[in-house]
């Protein structure tokens, strides 16, 4: 890896706009994909091919209504056959890592840029506020919160908010500089047509100051952790919890990990005749229509837990406010430390449900020798 | 404080259980044509292997009417499809995860390995099964119309 500033005059959203221009002038990517204001106001994702057209992009929007990762396995799911550049939260870069293990990202033509990020409002909160996008990327830069705005739950227990795969890196925590970091092959790239310099240096509190957000974080993760297990630590809590919800689906279509195409619950299995919806009335007297609520949340922890990267899209997406991240999160955890998994660390760690060890799990699984 | 009233006696758990072809299916068979006594609370679901499970149709099972689920497969190392119990091992784990959170005892879930010749093992295993599951009385889901 080589490491250098950006110069950006105290602005980190125009140092890394600067650095994008570069790279599509210089023809190091063909189009990018970025986080973008719209004209009409509210920030989405774009893919860009005109170097004249970057003025839309808000690397650090205040807001992440779409998650990254999942867009990308739309634009790559096949090879977009020209030099893509991806500018990606950590959180969308983990997805982004998983999906690529899942056949959902074809990488080859892929440049991965991930930034430090200091955290997103939720979308509705934040229109509610009439805060400007660029302003409220410039408060949340300088680790404040836009006012009449929250960060999201699953940013305020996140732990790994540094920038920490991709092949090139932005960093930003630990003092006004921007630095970059990139692999050696892109940074000789960079440096050849003149886009950037790597001087070495990169910004000389970054390591302490991530150390500290973390340390904050899995504080703050604990301590909701036992909060929502005191508030759902049973059944009866926990249907309560989720008693609004409706089945829409809009956790499990918006989460980047929950790749298939048809849904078990969107299949015929669960298109119910309707005299098993009798059967179900008769035999307990009354029934619950939408049926099958917890069945999906338990299903959905089931088959994609292992995997969860915590970016809490579950929760900007549910229209009922439940805590699906809080709950998705929670398992997660349990589950991965079992399989002493990271979701998104790394392309050389198996997905723990597509491997196994002979010699495993005997007290977890309950099977014994 | 008075003994607890005992709710249970009167209550006849229902069991499925799934079992692969090549091991404990045939262990089933075998406890049957040896005359092995067992309770005749369990329906059996067969399958190929213990590694055609999904947890969807385990936990359907629980909320539609069975009190307790029982996996069998081949012994570690004997798989007829080499790897299929070790893939089911990973997914009943998941699944105990999911079973804590949600409150829902561990014991109304098991995975047994259980070979062929293992007859007299089948039936001990549906008396346990049973057993415990009777104690702990109806599955938690199964008679909630909210859920
Ligand atoms: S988005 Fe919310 S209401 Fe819709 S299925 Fe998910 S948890 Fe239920
Ligand atoms: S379950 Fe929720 S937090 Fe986890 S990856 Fe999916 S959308 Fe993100
Ligand atoms: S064939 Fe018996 S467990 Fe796979």
């Amino acid at each position: 890896m080589k490491i250098g500033t950006l110069p950006n005059g105290g602005d980190a959203i125009k140092a890394a706009n600067e650095l994008f221009k570069g790279l599509l002038e210089k023809g190091i990517v063909e189009e990018l994909m970025a986080p973008a204001v719209q004209p009409g106001g509210s920030c989405s994702l774009a893919l860009f091919a005109d170097a004249e057209r970057l003025d839309p992009i808000l690397p650090w929007a205040p807001v992440m209504p779409v998650q990254g990762g999942r867009a990308l396995s739309k634009l790559a799911f096949t090879d977009p056959g020209v030099k893509t550049g991806v500018v990606l939260r950590p959180c969308e870069a983990r997805a982004s890592v998983e999906l690529i293990k899942l056949k959902q990202i074809v990488p080859d033509n892929i440049l991965f840029i991930t930034v430090d990020c200091p955290g997103t409002c939720e979308v509705a909160a934040f229109k509610a506020s009439g805060v400007d996008e660029v302003e409220g990327a410039k408060t949340l830069l300088s680790g404040k919160v836009p006012e009449g705005n929250n960060l999201r739950t699953a940013c305020s227990i996140c732990e790994n908010p540094a920038a920490e795969v991709g092949e090139i890196r932005i960093h930003i925590f630990g003092g006004g500089d921007v630095a970059i970091e990139a692999e050696d092959e892109v940074a000789t790239k960079l440096e050849e047509a003149e886009v950037v310099t790597f001087s070495g240096a990169g910004i000389a509190g970054r390591d302490e100051a991530v150390k500290a957000l973390k340390a904050e974080r899995v504080k703050a993760r604990d301590e909701l952790f036992a909060k929502f297990d005191d508030e759902t630590g049973s059944l009866e809590k926990l249907k309560e919890a989720f008693s609004t919800c409706i089945r829409c689906y809009n956790c499990m279509e918006n989460c980047p990990i929950c790749y298939c195409k048809v849904c078990i619950f969107k299949s015929p299995t669960f298109e119910h005749t309707g005299d098993k919806y009798a059967a179900w009335a008769m035999r307990k007297g009354v029934q619950k229509l939408p049926t099958e609520t917890m069945l999906f949340h338990m299903t959905r922890l089931n088959h994609m837990s292992s995997s969860c990267i915590g970016c809490g899209v579950c929760d900007t997406a549910c229209p009922m406010g439940l805590p699906v991240a809080t709950l998705f999160r929670k398992v997660a955890k349990g589950v991965q430390e079992m399989f002493e998994y990271q979701p998104g660390r790394s392309l050389d760690d198996d997905i723990p449900l597509s491997v196994f060890r002979e010699d495993e799990l005997q007290a977890e699984s309950g099977s014994g020798k | 404080m008075a003994e607890p009233a005992k709710t249970n006696e009167n209550f006849e758990p229902r069991i499925v259980a799934f079992l692969c072809h090549w091991c404990t299916y045939t262990g089933a068979d075998l406890a049957g044509t040896t005359r092995q006594q067992y309770p005749p609370n369990v329906r059996v679901v067969h399958l190929m292997c213990s590694g055609a499970i999904d947890v969807v149709y385990v936990l359907k099972a629980l909320m539609d009417g069975a009190d307790g689920v029982l996996i069998g497969g081949c012994h570690p190392g004997d798989c007829h499809y080499q790897s299929g119990n070790f893939k089911a091992r990973r997914r009943v784990s998941i699944l105990n995860k999911v079973l804590e959170q949600f409150g829902i005892p561990r014991d109304r879930v098991w995975l047994r390995w259980i070979s062929a010749s293992e007859g007299r093992k089948f039936a001990e295993t549906i008396r346990e099964i049973t057993a415990t599951v009777k104690d702990m009385g109806p599955a938690e889901f199964k008679e909630q119309w909210d859920v």
